[in-house]
């Protein structure tokens, strides 16, 4: 379970504070899939960074199973969530294989000594994955979705009660990012993890989530999908003239 | 991840062509050793010629293990900082550690000879001064890169810094050196060539202990360097704590680069060819587990072998090792860049 106690996510440089999500109150139960929706530049990402602890809240904090994120060393921390994240600038050297392999890094001795356990976890999730054929592959000789679908493999590799992943579908066309969010859905009901990611994609969003934590400016919406359709916090995201939401259709249609 | 035991190839090679180059560096010099010769004295069989076995044992075989302990360490100090940076033209120089080296020891041979006084070191004292001198500049260029460390965010902030740093040190030295006496700035000209043969055995041991320290701090970095493959924030979720980890890399590198400037002068390149060499020999993995003792074993056979171009076989003249080594490794990293662009 993750709590987020009157969190209030931005930046603090010199003295000044640039608020982001302010008093953000709620709960996400365990094995749920959670979204986290709102316009570009609202703060989904920063949202994201502060939950999995890269980011100090301005005030409040986050409970994961009753501990502090923020009190937390990054060795607890890797125990208890692993994450996605839009930075892509690590080695293209390295092949998809021995990316996943790092996934079981908190796992292993101060060498970082891969046990036959370990080995036996990668296959099994390359397999679960049908990426078996990226195994060896340079990452920069692999196109975007492959990447995203080995970055995922890495951190399921990570075993870890709770995933975040910062806008995993971008850059994926339907068919990737329709293999990508059975993907999740299916770690979400299987291994009963809790995934929590951020997108812009409202439609699919929607159409998957449990949850949706949804940012607006200076104020947060949080509920199942159906429940904010019937609140009809949807239609106020985007201006009228340009996208509206189809309240029966439960998808947003561009105006034309 | 992969098993040492998948690249007993690789290490096979690297420790076979380094022993050949052993063999062949101590057989070569003013005087030519045969072989047959050199392979006796250092297996310890008696043999008929001491000068033969003194020049060895007093002369050769410390600074063959010099030139490999060095080599080694350079080229395990260039690889962590490509790594840290994620940056493939970073060296063991990137921190400015060497040029506060070289700062200490311009400062002593120049400063001295303003105060008219640099004749008062015997040629040994001369030596040790310059060691000190070495030493004290890095250790100064370490404290401030360790107090900008603490307040900086990013890898990519702590690289311009250290190429700051150098570049400031350099341009103090440029000054220095423009007042100079012409005795002075002889010594210090000579001093940046860069010497492997200076050292003694006591001198050796001094050398080898601060490098294995070094060297075991590196080692224990090894999980960490793997984890920061994957960038900084991943590495941190992985359980790398950036901070103590950086500090660990900066000491290790200091160490590393800073005692070797300090006591052999200034090699170029060596610590960065090593790794671009080993990784090209090893696509198929970037496990430092196996990457770190390659680029070790890599880097002291490159030292090893510039040291006996250096001799120019058959011949009284030693080239200075700073100039080969630049002549050796720039075309090879070269043809590196180049193959792997195939």
């Amino acid at each position: 379970m993750i709590t987020l106690n009157k969190l209030t996510t931005g930046y603090a440089k010199n003295r000044i504070s640039k608020e982001i999500s302010t008093q953000i109150q709620l709960e996400i139960k365990k094995g749920s899939l959670v979204g986290i929706l709102g316009s570009n530049g609202i703060g989904k990402s920063t949202l994201i960074k502060t939950l999995a602890g890269f980011l100090k809240p301005l005030s409040g904090n986050v409970e994961i199973q009753g501990k502090m994120v923020h009190e937390m060393n990054p060795q607890q921390r890797a125990k208890y969530l692993s994450v996605v994240l839009t930075e892509k600038n690590f080695n293209g050297d390295l092949i998809g294989k021995e990316l996943i392999q790092l996934g079981r890094q908190p796992h292993t001795n101060w060498m970082g000594k891969q046990t036959q356990g370990d080995q036996e976890i990668v296959l099994q999730i390359l397999k679960q994955l049908n990426i078996e054929q990226l195994a060896e592959q340079m990452l920069n000789t692999m196109s975007d979705g492959e990447v995203q679908k080995i970055l995922l493999a890495r951190a399921i590799a990570q075993k870890t009660p709770i995933v975040f992943l910062d806008e995993p579908s971008s850059h994926l066309d339907l068919f990737n990012k329709a293999q990508l969010f059975q993907e999740i859905k299916h770690i979400v009901k299987k291994e009963k993890k809790t995934v929590v990611f951020s997108s812009h994609d409202l439609n699919t969003a929607i159409q998957i989530c449990d949850q949706i934590i949804l940012l607006l400016d200076n104020q947060w919406e949080y509920g199942s999908p159906e429940e904010l359709i019937e609140k009809g916090v949807f239609q106020s995201i985007f201006p009228k003239e340009s996208v509206f939401f189809d309240p029966k259709q439960k998808q947003f249609n561009i105006c034309v | 991840m992969n098993k040492l035991s998948h690249y007993k190839g690789l290490f096979t090679f690297l420790i076979g062509m380094l022993f050949l180059c052993l063999v062949l560096n101590l057989s070569l010099g003013s005087i030519n050793i045969p072989l047959w010769e050199a392979i006796k004295i250092i297996l310890g069989y008696p043999t008929t010629k001491p000068t033969f076995e003194y020049i060895l044992l007093d002369y050769r075989i410390p600074k063959a293990i010099t030139a490999m302990l060095t080599g080694g360490s350079l080229g395990v100090c260039g690889l962590m900082m490509q790594t840290y940076f994620k940056n493939p033209l970073a060296g063991p120089y990137v921190l400015g550690i060497s040029s506060g080296a070289s700062l200490g020891v311009a400062l002593l041979l120049m400063g001295s000879s303003w105060l008219g006084g640099w004749f008062i070191f015997s040629e040994v004292g001369l030596r040790w001064a310059i060691m000190i001198a070495a030493t004290l500049g890095s250790i100064l260029v370490f404290c401030l890169i360790l107090i900008a460390a603490i307040r900086l965010k990013n890898s990519t902030s702590l690289l311009i810094l250290g190429l700051m740093f150098g570049s400031l040190t350099a341009a103090i030295v440029n000054i220095l050196m423009f007042f100079g006496s012409k005795e002075a700035l002889q010594k210090y000209v000579f001093w940046s060539f860069g010497s492997l043969g200076n050292i003694n055995a006591s001198e050796l041991k001094i050398l080898g202990l601060i490098l294995l320290v070094g060297l075991s701090i590196s080692v224990y970095s090894i999980k960490n360097l793997n984890s920061l493959l994957l960038g900084e924030y991943y590495a941190e979720s992985l359980g790398v704590s950036l901070k103590k980890n950086r500090y660990l890399l900066i000491l290790s590198s200091s160490l590393l680069a800073g005692a070797t400037t300090a006591f052999v002068g200034p090699i170029g390149f060596i610590g960065l060819a090593a790794p671009h060499l080993i990784r090209l020999l090893i696509p198929s993995t970037r496990d430092h587990k196996i990457i770190l003792p390659a680029v070790f074993l890599g880097g002291a056979l490159l030292l090893l072998f510039c040291d006996s171009i250096a001799q120019i076989p058959g011949s009284a003249y030693v080239l200075p090792i700073n100039g080969i080594t630049s002549l050796i490794g720039a075309p090879l990293i070269i043809f590196l860049i180049l193959m792997q662009k195939n």
